[in-house]
């Protein structure tokens, strides 16, 4: 009987220990989330607070489009590509014969336009649908219009634009409203695509495809960076502009000699 | 029971009624017409055996015309594939390839924008939303290109096009827009109409921009109008300062506000002057043009900083306002060429005014090509960057050589016909071994045997076998000749010529090697018509790296050495004199100067200049090494002839260029193409070489000598005999039928004139002798002393100082801070150093210098030694010395280099007697030699270094020391030799396998060859035998085949050989036993056998191999480990390749193969220096030396590392001065020290190019800016160029220098007045007078702390107040206040 009261005593201060270390962190999460949600709380004097949330969205998937972009032929998700090194990069004329190649990818400044845009946009739909999740669960409403997406490929630029009314508001009646978002990257892809395109038209006029890129820099006065490796029957150019970093890569099969 | 039965009877009759069945149903089925046709026969066993759902194959696969977007071909259009990836809504695919189809067809592609691509396939057209045309672009009216003016800017583009933009301008026509005839894309742009441009009124400023940026501010838009025009009443004054925009000099106003291009009159009406309408520019002749700065890109220049000449130009007023001027982006005035000492340009083509942009061209040192780069020259190449000339050296050592092309105007531009050519050079790694290669011996290169014989006959028109020209003017015996003729001078030294089947291979060969060197190895080869081998047309730096050049080492030494032998005949009888039949030329200079030629093609080897004009006459040796009648007639050596002009050598007609379009898409490794040879690695150049040779001295003579000592022995004397008889014969036949009777009388006088023919003829019989003259192609050595050293540190001569310049120039010269790149000097060590060398005693293993007696007894040193045994007269003997000097500060000797020779003769002449001790002139500290046993005697005035047998044999060396000091005294070195009656068994010395050799693995035999001693040597078959048993000579069972004369040449040279066919237990451990018995009186044998072991080996593993995959540099390291083998790895490894896109076929054991610089272990290395960011395939192979091969391939991409900037200042910072410098640090990049081109763009545009400090792993740049506009953050981009890598960062920092104190705020606090200033400031005050004294300090506002307020008691109705700003040190008005 001694020894069961002696259990008993320590099942009592068992269960006491458990209880003041639950109070303990109940406490604790009651004091931190108030903390929490008045950091997060909107500033409703500053419009920038949207603006900065939505470009830094445009501006991430931006880099990853351009970064695709270049490196993959003007495609986000190439279809008709050459396997070089890790990289699938797209062909942008193509022939399986001894004759000049066909022009895979015609007007390629619009395509590149458009592969960016999809991409874009729905990263960004998905960054907006985060941003609405957030903003609904802090309480306040919000009201927001349809996403118009615009790439501009300039020749040393790209811009991407975005119109999408947004407004939130607090249940006080403060609101904030913002419906044009852009970001500007500095990224010379419109002179890069014009090169290329350059390129694909010297491949298809040349003498049996042979395209003399060296006297190509030459006539550029040295401002494009030009390399081609041969892979297979395939021609992988890689070009650049001297001063910048970002390279568009594109494959070019022409005038194949033997098949493999 | 009864169903059981009843079951089984069913069952038996289902079993035999579906066998019929089955069978009867194949039956129909192979019965069907098709099948038939198709020689098909249905097999069941097949048919149970096949998939039910059929796999896919080619049969199924269709032309798409559109892909589905999910398949793997993300929709693409005209994919071949299979049906299942079409897109079914783009149209119903054909089962044909796509060329076949009609959607596929190329055509003219227009999208809506009226664009036009040609060549896109119909459906690919279509899928993008334009309509496919059927032809050329060009012929489609919609498609031709003009000029299409419209207010947003013009531009040449296609007629639809324009059109489809006209659309957005309702008041527009296309037919007023597009002007199809202009097709000039510059005249294009000038027809413009300009954008909307203008001055953007707002209330309290003006601002110059675009129309819509003014919108978005509603400010008041004046469309072209400046904002400094006085009626818009903008608080702005014009031309405050220039700065650059889109590359143009522009002004702007005090707001800064763009205004006119710098130079452009202004309109009277305030309106933009279009740069089209602005000041021109002449941009051929660009130099610090004061008056214009409409730059032009497109033809050539540039806005950036103004330079102090451009302005000290300038008028006072604009000095301080005008910051930038058009600069030239072609080099105007590139550096020009320097000039030999009569006054012609090196380099021709750099005597130029101007050098676009991009450009790149070379410069050497001397003349290049054609073998005749001098020793201590070196390539550079110079590039027109932006403006700037940039010169980089090409390797060092010539390992890569500067190539140059003009590309003609026509494929830089092809649409301006006034586009000049301009030039394309590069570096490009000097692959000279390959050149070497190319003289392997082959007749299958795709010309035949008339082909070749045209060639070989216009390069050689003249020759024949007694003044040979060409390779092929060799003679040989004519073996068909029947011995029954009797033998002449004219049937013994038939030319090859005559001989159709030696001479065509001879030609063939010959021809061959020239295609191959010409048209295989363009541009790095040349034929070297003089010796008829394929050279180096840049020789390599050899010179004091000798043994890394194992290609062209033959032994231990570097260059070639061979005999050439005169064929010298006197006929039988008293008055026959000496005369040349053969090979006569040896002697001559013409003869020795086309050796020397090829000799200075191989590297820095011969008789030939360095880069600072000193020739060098001892680096090739010609001489008679042979004596005798004939020898005293032939007279000496004629040695190669005087020193050409130094001119020469110091002017180039063009560049090296080498075929256009592989030099200028496959600048590296354009040999490895197309090279057929035979797949049989040889060891070098100069086995080859040898053969080339053996052709002349061992075929030809060799046959010669026999043929001659044969018809002389054999045919000269009885054949006379013999012609007498017959010659007599008949008459005598006749005597006999006429004569009767006297018959006696006559046969004794015919008999008595017989003998006395026969006695004639052995007193003077006709006799042949060898005349032979020695060629040596030894290191170039420099010039004595050290008086060129300072020329290497002579900018004006050379562009960088480097060992082997300064090695080049002196053999005293030494290098200084060889480790700090710019700092390196070359000085001459010791130049007060007038002692000789102290020669030393140098035992060769395995004698010590216990075996020597030396003088002085003490050292040896400065005596000589004398062998303490009495050498075996087999034996030829090593012997060495070692060079040392005296150290004045420590009195001790310490190593030293010197040249030596050798003579028997104690007071010899140095620069004119005796041979060098190595056989070559290096600057060494160990000398080693071996002495061969003389073959026949030694003639006392004879100075021979041969050893004579039963004598004793004393040598004298003497030395030249780097300061040309020759020793006095010559250094004795002494031996005897034994020489008695043959009592001795032959002493077997060597097998041509050395003993424990490894046998190549699963090798069942091999041929080996025995060298013994003996004075009398053992007989043709079986003299010497051999057994698997040691046993007694007579027991032993296999005989070898042995010579019956002593060998003349080689290694071996004095030695018997006998050879046999070794049968081996194929990868196990071998043990042979040999003995040998000599021909002497005695028959002495071996008592003793020599056992050879021959090891059994493994095959060869290549374990490791590198790099792989990315390399961060252009100098790569080869490596590779190997492992098992016969020596656990140990082998010699080559490769063949280079850039993956120029391999074409598998190179493996390729004659084309180079040895890597570091093998002959388990790990190999080789050092390449290549292209950046490209992919290399190399093939290696190994062989160890038991034979066993391993081979593999090594792929990589070359790239090299990011530049990086460490530090960019300043970043953040305000400054209260118009003085800043701007600094940048780099690090990484291609030189791994940060080393890089910057500039700065963005709010102010230039170049870091003032200041460079090169630390080991960084590389600073600043910049120092004057900057004229105070109150203005500027925003700078810092972009940093290693020419291979770009990196930039951006800056922000901002200029207050003309800020002075303001007043924000004025209040009274009871008596005191307080005054808040907007920036610190020191305050005075005055009551009464507004032009106070500043300086008073009794006048001083007190200084509220935390703030920049001051205070003043009140003493008046009015305060004046004035403050000078503690940062601009700018004062203030002078503030009135009244309290």
């Amino acid at each position: 009987m001694h020894k069961r009261g002696q259990i008993t005593v320590f099942i009592i201060l068992g269960i006491l220990i458990v209880a003041v270390l639950g109070i303990i962190f109940y406490l604790y999460n009651v004091k931190v989330a108030p903390e929490t949600k008045k950091q997060s709380e909107f500033d409703f004097s500053k419009t920038e607070v949207i603006k900065n949330y939505i470009e830094s969205c445009i501006e991430k998937s931006g880099n990853e489009a351009l970064s695709l972009i270049g490196k993959q032929g003007g495609e986000i998700n190439p279809g008709f590509y050459q396997y070089y090194k890790t990289d699938k990069i797209s062909y942008l004329c193509y022939t399986t014969s001894f004759s000049a190649c066909y022009n895979k990818k015609p007007f390629l400044s619009e395509f590149v336009k458009n592969e960016i845009d999809t991409y874009v946009k729905q990263k960004i739909t998905s960054c907006i649908n985060d941003l609405n999740k957030a903003v609904k669960d802090k309480g306040y409403s919000i009201q927001t219009g349809t996403v118009n997406l615009n790439t501009k490929i300039n020749p040393y630029t790209t811009m991407i634009e975005l119109n999408y009314p947004i407004t939130i508001r607090s249940s006080s009646g403060a609101e904030v409203k913002q419906d044009k978002f852009s970001k500007n990257f500095n990224i010379p892809l419109g002179r890069l695509i014009n090169v290329a395109e350059d390129i694909v038209n010297g491949e298809i006029k040349s003498l049996q495809g042979f395209f003399p890129y060296q006297s190509y820099i030459l006539s550029q006065n040295g401002e494009i960076e030009i390399t081609r490796n041969t892979w297979g029957n395939t021609e992988i150019y890689s070009t650049n502009l001297r001063n910048s970093n970002y390279k568009f890569q594109f494959s070019i099969q022409n005038y194949v000699k033997s098949f493999p | 029971m009864k169903s059981k039965k009843i079951k089984a009877f069913v069952m038996i009759f289902l079993m035999i009624s579906l066998i019929f069945y089955t069978a009867n149903t194949f039956r129909s089925l192979n019965q069907d017409e098709s099948v038939k046709n198709n020689n098909f026969k249905f097999n069941y066993f097949q048919f149970i055996k096949q998939d039910l759902i059929p796999n896919v194959n080619a049969d199924d696969k269709v032309c798409c015309q559109k892909t589905k977007v999910n398949s793997d071909f993300n929709g693409a259009s005209c994919v071949y594939t299979e049906q299942n990836n079409c897109d079914l809504s783009a149209g119903a695919p054909l089962a044909t390839s796509c060329e076949q189809t009609d959607y596929c067809k190329p055509s003219c592609c227009i999208n809506t924008n009226g664009q036009c691509q040609d060549n896109v396939e119909a459906a690919t057209c279509t899928n993008v939303g334009g309509a496919a045309r059927a032809g050329k672009c060009e012929d489609i009216g919609q498609c031709k290109v003009g000029c299409c003016n419209l207010p947003s800017g013009s531009s040449l583009i296609p007629q639809g096009q324009c059109a489809a933009s006209v659309r957005n301008f309702p008041n527009l026509q296309l037919d007023k827009v597009f002007d199809p005839s202009i097709q000039d894309e510059q005249q294009c742009i000038q027809q413009s109409q300009g954008t909307e441009e203008g001055c953007c009124v707002l209330s309290n400023q003006c601002s110059f921009g675009t129309r819509s940026e003014c919108a978005s501010q509603s400010g008041d838009f004046k469309l072209n109008n400046l904002c400094s025009y006085s009626a818009l009443g903008c608080p702005v004054t014009e031309k405050h300062h220039t700065q650059c925009y889109q590359g143009k000099v522009y002004w702007y106003d005090s707001s800064n506000n763009r205004e006119n291009i710098y130079g452009t009159n202004y309109r009277q009406d305030g309106q933009v002057v279009l740069p089209k309408n602005s000041c021109s520019l002449d941009h051929q002749g660009l130099s610090n043009n004061v008056q214009c700065g409409n730059c032009e890109y497109s033809l050539g220049t540039i806005c950036n900083d103004a330079t102090p000449e451009f302005k000290s130009q300038l008028s006072k007023d604009f000095n301080n306002k005008v910051n930038n001027q058009c600069v030239s982006l072609a080099c105007i005035n590139p550096e020009q060429s320097k000039k030999n000492s009569q006054g012609t340009s090196i380099n021709p083509w750099m005597d130029v005014k101007r050098r676009e942009n991009g450009e790149s061209w070379c410069q050497y040192e001397s003349k290049t090509g054609g073998g005749n780069d001098l020793v201590g020259s070196r390539h550079y190449i110079h590039r027109c960057i932006n403006g700037k000339e940039v010169t980089t050296e090409c390797s060092d050592r010539r390992k890569e050589i500067c190539v140059q092309n003009d590309i003609p105007g026509n494929l830089i531009d092809p649409k301006n016909s006034q586009q000049k050519p301009l030039t394309f050079a590069d570096c490009v790694p000097n692959n000279w071994e390959q050149c070497l290669s190319a003289n392997e011996d082959t007749e299958d290169c795709g010309i035949n045997i008339n082909e070749a014989s045209v060639s070989y006959a216009t390069l050689y028109p003249t020759g024949d076998t007694k003044t040979p020209n060409g390779p092929c003017d060799v003679f040989l015996e004519s073996r068909d000749a029947p011995f029954s003729t009797a033998p002449s001078l004219e049937n013994m030294f038939k030319p090859l010529k005559d001989q159709d089947n030696n001479f065509n291979s001879c030609v063939l060969k010959t021809m061959c090697k020239k295609k191959t060197c010409e048209e295989e190895v363009t541009g790095l080869c040349y034929f070297n018509k003089n010796v008829g081998l394929c050279a180096p047309s840049v020789p390599p730096g050899s010179l004091g790296k000798e043994q890394d050049f194992s290609a062209l080492t033959n032994g231990d030494k570097i260059g070639f050495n061979f005999e050439c032998k005169e064929i010298w005949v006197k006929g039988a009888g008293p008055k026959s004199r000496w005369n040349c039949e053969a090979n006569c030329g040896c002697a001559r200079s013409f003869y020795a100067d086309k050796w020397n030629n090829y000799c200075t093609n191989l590297g820095d080897l011969g008789a030939k200049y360095n880069v600072a004009g000193k020739y060098s006459a001892l680096s090739f040796i010609h001489k008679r090494t042979s004596q005798g009648d004939a020898a005293d007639i032939s007279g000496p050596a004629d040695g190669i002839s005087p020193a050409p002009s130094f001119n020469i050598f110091t002017r180039n007609e063009k560049p090296l260029t080498g075929d256009f379009w592989s030099l200028l898409s496959a600048s590296t490794n354009i040999l490895i193409l197309n090279r057929n040879l035979d797949a049989n690695l040889k060891p070098g150049f100069f086995s080859l070489y040898d053969n080339w040779l053996g052709v002349i001295s061992i075929t030809g003579i060799s046959f010669i000598l026999t043929s001659i000592v044969y018809s002389f022995a054999v045919g000269g004397g009885f054949t006379y005999t013999a012609f007498s008889l017959a010659a007599t014969t008949p008459f005598l036949t006749s005597g006999v039928s006429i004569l009767g009777v006297s018959i006696p009388i006559i046969g004794v006088i015919i008999l008595a004139s017989l003998l006395i023919l026969t006695l004639i003829n052995l007193i003077w019989s006709a006799q042949q002798e060898d005349v032979v003259y020695q060629l040596s192609c030894n290191s170039y050595s420099p010039p004595s002393k050290g008086e060129d050293c300072k020329l290497c540190n002579d900018k004006t001569k050379f562009r960088e100082c480097t060992e082997y310049l300064c090695k080049s120039l002196g053999k005293a010269c030494e290098l200084e801070n060889k480790n700090f790149p710019g700092n390196q000097t070359c000085i001459w060590k010791n130049p007060s150093d007038t002692l000789p060398v102290v020669i030393q005693p140098l035992a060769i293993a395995p004698r010590t210098l216990n075996d020597f007696i030396l003088t002085p007894s003490s050292s040896g040193n400065g005596g000589g030694y004398e062998f303490k045994e009495t050498l075996k007269s087999f034996d030829s003997v090593d012997v060495g010395i070692k060079v040392s000097s005296l150290d004045k500060k420590t009195t001790k000797l310490i190593d030293s280099q010197a040249e030596c020779k050798i003579s028997r003769n104690i007071n010899f002449d140095y620069e004119k007697e005796g041979e060098f001790f190595t056989g070559d002139s290096l600057i060494l500290t160990e000398h080693k030699k071996k002495i061969p046993i003389a073959t026949k005697g030694i003639s006392p005035n004879e100075d021979r270094i041969e050893l004579e047998t039963g004598k004793e044999n004393t040598f004298y060396v003497k030395c030249k020391s780097v300061n040309d000091i020759v020793n006095a005294n010559a250094y004795f070195i002494k031996m005897r030799l034994e020489l008695g009656p043959d009592l001795a068994p032959p002493l077997i010395k060597e097998f041509n396998l050395p003993d424990n050799s490894f046998m190549k693995y699963n090798l069942n035999n091999t041929n080996l060859i025995l060298y013994y001693e003996d004075q009398t040597g053992v007989n043709l078959n079986g003299g010497c035998k051999y057994s698997e048993v040691d046993q007694d000579y007579k027991l032993m069972e296999s005989n070898m085949s042995c010579s019956q004369t002593k060998l003349i040449s080689g290694t071996n040279q004095g030695k018997f050989a006998c050879s046999t066919n070794l049968k081996l237990n194929p990868n196990k451990d071998n043990v042979f036993y040999f003995r040998c018995q000599d021909k002497s009186e005695n028959k002495n044998v071996n008592t003793q056998s020599t056992a050879l072991h021959l090891k059994a080996s493994q095959p060869l593993k290549i374990i490791d191999k590198g790099p792989i995959g990315n390399v961060l540099t252009t100098k790569v390291n080869l490596t590779l480990s190997t492992d098992v083998g016969s020596e656990n790895g140990k082998s010699t490894c080559y490769y063949a390749g280079g850039r993956k896109d120029l391999v074409t076929k598998d190179l493996t054991f390729s004659g084309a193969g180079v040895k890597f610089t570091s093998t002959n272990s388990n790990n190999h290395e080789t050092r390449l220096s290549l292209q950046n960011e490209q992919d290399y395939l190399f093939y290696v192979w190994c062989r160890d030396i038991a034979g066993n091969e391993a081979h593999d391939k090594i792929e990589f991409h070359t790239t090299t590392p990011d530049l990086i900037i460490e530090d960019t200042q300043p970043n953040q910072q305000t400054f209260y001065t118009d003085q800043v410098r701007l600094s940048v640090a780099t690090s990484g990049g291609i030189k791994g020290n940060g080393e890089s081109t910057c500039s700065y763009n963005g709010d102010l545009n230039g170049y870091f190019n003032e200041y460079k400090q090169e630390l080991q792993d960084k590389f600073i740049q600043t910049k120092n800016l004057t900057l004229i506009t105070s109150g203005t953050t500027y925003d700078l981009n810092i972009t940093c160029t290693d020419q291979y890598k770009t990196t930039a960062k951006e800056i922000s920092f901002t200029v207050d220098y003309a800020a002075y104190p303001q007043i924000i705020r004025v209040y009274r606090t009871q008596n005191l007045l307080n005054v808040l200033f907007d920036n610190p400031a020191d305050c005075r005050y005055s009551s009464n007078e507004p032009n106070f004294d500043f300086n008073q300090t009794s006048t001083k506002m007190i200084d509220l702390p935390g703030s920049n307020a001051k205070q003043v008691q009140i003493s008046s109705t009015v305060i004046y107040i004035k403050c000078q700003d503690t940062r601009t040190n700018r004062f203030s008005p002078t503030y009135k206040i009244y309290p």
